[in-house]
């Protein structure tokens, strides 16, 4: 067909920076080669790159602390998690408790299930 | 009591306060930032997601890094914090300022300072603000409190949630609550557009296939004494359609239907307030109609954006220590150009200007615009003009204009900032 090649197949908002790019996606001749436009900046075509072949989230949380001040302490992945594992990750985060001291940038958990992402601390707690 | 004297006197320390007061303390001012919470940061602190700091660190933090960072800047400038401290008073004494602190460690304190910077944030609108009827039941919270309960005590509010209004703290909620297992059922809102960032909407809630309803109304709230269920109904002609009414069945109900300055302090003193900010009414020196009070951060105009406020205080605070330098002399040459919002635009900030000093207005559109032409110019000369893509009330706008653009105009003349649709 003619003009399948200029057909959009996927609108989404690029979510990289709060400028939240409105970019469309359009099949490029071969399956799986994509063209991306709306994008102001090269991150969102690497942005849309991924949420069509594997999107991936920062995933955020709280956890338990035996802290007296602070009894929960906020976490966060250091790179973007594929988003079928963050559950699992989550699971874990909530049966866990954090000793202080702490500091912010520690890592909680290294290396996730050999995906290369970590869990760091996100705020330095003293007692 | 106590009595302490400073030339500049921070009131609040969540971004703007830090931000205000780590610049005044570098720049040689005797400074001191005053929050009633025991740990500085403000409401950074409950945002425990990230997406803070690309535009004033260049990296993605989240709001607890943030607060770190600029509480740190803060310490380091020689600032000091003076925490669990209201301060419930600001008088003006000649041409210093008295403000009453109040501790319950250290009881009433007596600032005198040179100056006040008034970084006091903003507060959430309640149900009783809007009115909605239905029983009195457990279960309801502003989306901030509901924040705070999770993000700070690790207290889930609920089991199924509806989320009215679609403000970001909301959208950021439903993603939240959804991470810990609670079912979101849905997020209403009552204008033909959301409330929060693009990103928001996607991240937030096509993630998890929440639905977003807009033009749509919750009517009210019922149950014994936890929320049993909602109704809600679409808005036709301005007006909920209550034969197309609908219940929904959840125990909490989440309010995110936008912020209010908290200005009660400001008002006391006879600081002129905005009609439509409800901040202070400020001029392209940042300061209030009190000459020596400054104002920055969401108590002088709600931001969807750290970054902005953080550029705000610093502004706010050069303006300050020029103020302090400065206060002998009297301004002889009447140099003030009053700015007027047009168009589209529901506001602009600051109020007024001068020539001679770059001045960056912040503004708010009242409509959705594919793409828009804001411009600004004094008896119908262009002085600054930018295109924008995806106008939206949700979205801050903000632009530069050089002072010495000014210099051939005659003082009291208007500038009118102007947001108009381009047609494509
Ligand atoms: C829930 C939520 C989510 C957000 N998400 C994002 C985001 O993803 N990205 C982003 O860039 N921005 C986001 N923002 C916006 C940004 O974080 C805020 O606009 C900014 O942090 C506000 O800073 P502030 O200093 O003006 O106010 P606040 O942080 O509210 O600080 C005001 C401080 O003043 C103190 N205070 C008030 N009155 C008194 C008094 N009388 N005496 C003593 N102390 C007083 C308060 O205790 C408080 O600590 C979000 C905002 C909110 C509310
Ligand atoms: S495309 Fe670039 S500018 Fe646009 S939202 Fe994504 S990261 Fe931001």
């Amino acid at each position: 067909m003619e003009n399948s090649e200029n057909t959009v197949i996927r609108k989404m908002i690029c979510i990289m920076c709060p400028a939240s790019c409105h970019l469309e996606i359009t099949e490029k001749g071969k399956e799986g080669e994509y063209l991306v436009t709306g994008n102001r900046c090269p991150g969102g075509k690497n942005y849309a790159l991924n949420e069509m072949r594997d999107p991936k989230r920062i995933v955020t949380a709280v956890v338990a602390s035996d802290s007296t001040k602070i009894p929960c302490i906020p976490v966060k992945t250091d790179l973007p998690l594929q988003m079928d594992l963050i559950r699992g990750l989550l699971q874990k985060l909530f049966s866990m408790k954090i000793h202080v001291p702490v500091q912010c940038g520690d890592v909680l958990i290294k290396n996730y299930k050999d995906t290369g992402v970590s869990v760091v601390i996100t705020r330095s707690v003293e007692e | 009591m106590n009595i302490l004297y400073y030339d500049c006197a921070v009131i609040g320390a969540g971004a703007a306060g830090l931000c205000a007061g780590a610049r005044t303390a570098e720049k040689g001012l005797k400074t001191i930032i005053i929050d009633r919470e025991s740990h500085p940061g403000g409401v950074l602190l409950q945002c425990i997601h990230n997406g803070f700091g690309l535009h004033y660190f260049k990296e993605q933090l989240t709001g607890p890094e943030y607060a770190g960072r600029v509480t740190a800047n803060a310490l380091a400038s020689g600032a000091v914090l003076m925490m669990d401290s209201t301060v419930t008073e600001i008088r003006e004494n000649g041409k210093e300022k008295l403000l009453t602190v109040y501790s319950g460690k250290d009881g009433v304190t007596l600032i005198h300072t040179k100056s006040v910077i008034l970084a006091m944030g903003c507060r959430e609108r309640c149900r009783g603000n809007l009115g909605i009827p239905g029983d009195r039941v457990a279960g309801i919270y502003t989306a901030g409190a509901a924040q705070k309960l999770l993000n700070m005590q690790g207290v889930l509010p609920g089991r199924t949630a509806v989320i009215a209004g679609s403000g970001d703290i909301g959208l950021i909620m439903a993603r939240r609550l959804s991470w810990c297992g609670v079912d979101v059922k849905l997020v209403t809102e009552i204008m033909p557009y959301p409330a929060g960032l693009s990103r928001n909407i996607a991240q937030c809630l096509e993630d998890f296939n929440i639905p977003l309803r807009l033009s749509t109304s919750l009517t009210g709230i019922y149950g014994k004494d936890r929320v049993e269920y909602v109704t809600v109904a679409p808005i036709i002609d301005g007006k909920a359609d209550h034969s197309k009414e609908e219940k929904i069945f959840c125990d909490t109900v989440l309010f995110s239907v936008g912020l209010i300055p908290e200005n009660e302090l400001s008002r006391s003193c006879g600081i002129k307030l905005h009609p439509v900010t409800n901040g202070p009414v400020t001029d392209s020196n940042s300061m209030t109609g009190i000459p020596g009070i400054f104002a920055c951060g969401n108590v002088l105009h709600v931001h969807d954006l750290v970054d902005f406020v953080s550029r705000e205080a610093e502004t706010a605070a050069d303006n300050c220590v020029q103020y302090i330098a400065g206060m002998d002399k009297e301004e002889t040459e009447n140099n003030i150009f009053p700015v007027s919002p047009e168009g589209d635009l529901r506001y602009c900030l600051p109020c007024s200007c001068k020539k001679g000093k770059d001045v960056c207005f912040y503004m708010r559109s009242s409509a959705v615009r594919r793409k828009a032409r804001l411009t600004v110019s004094c008896s119908n000369t262009l002085l600054a003009e930018k295109i924008l893509n995806y106008v939206k009330p949700a979205e801050m706008i903000s632009l530069t204009l050089e002072g010495e653009k000014l210099c051939s105009f005659v003082p009291g003349s208007k500038i009118s900032v102007t947001l108009s649709p381009v047609e494509e």
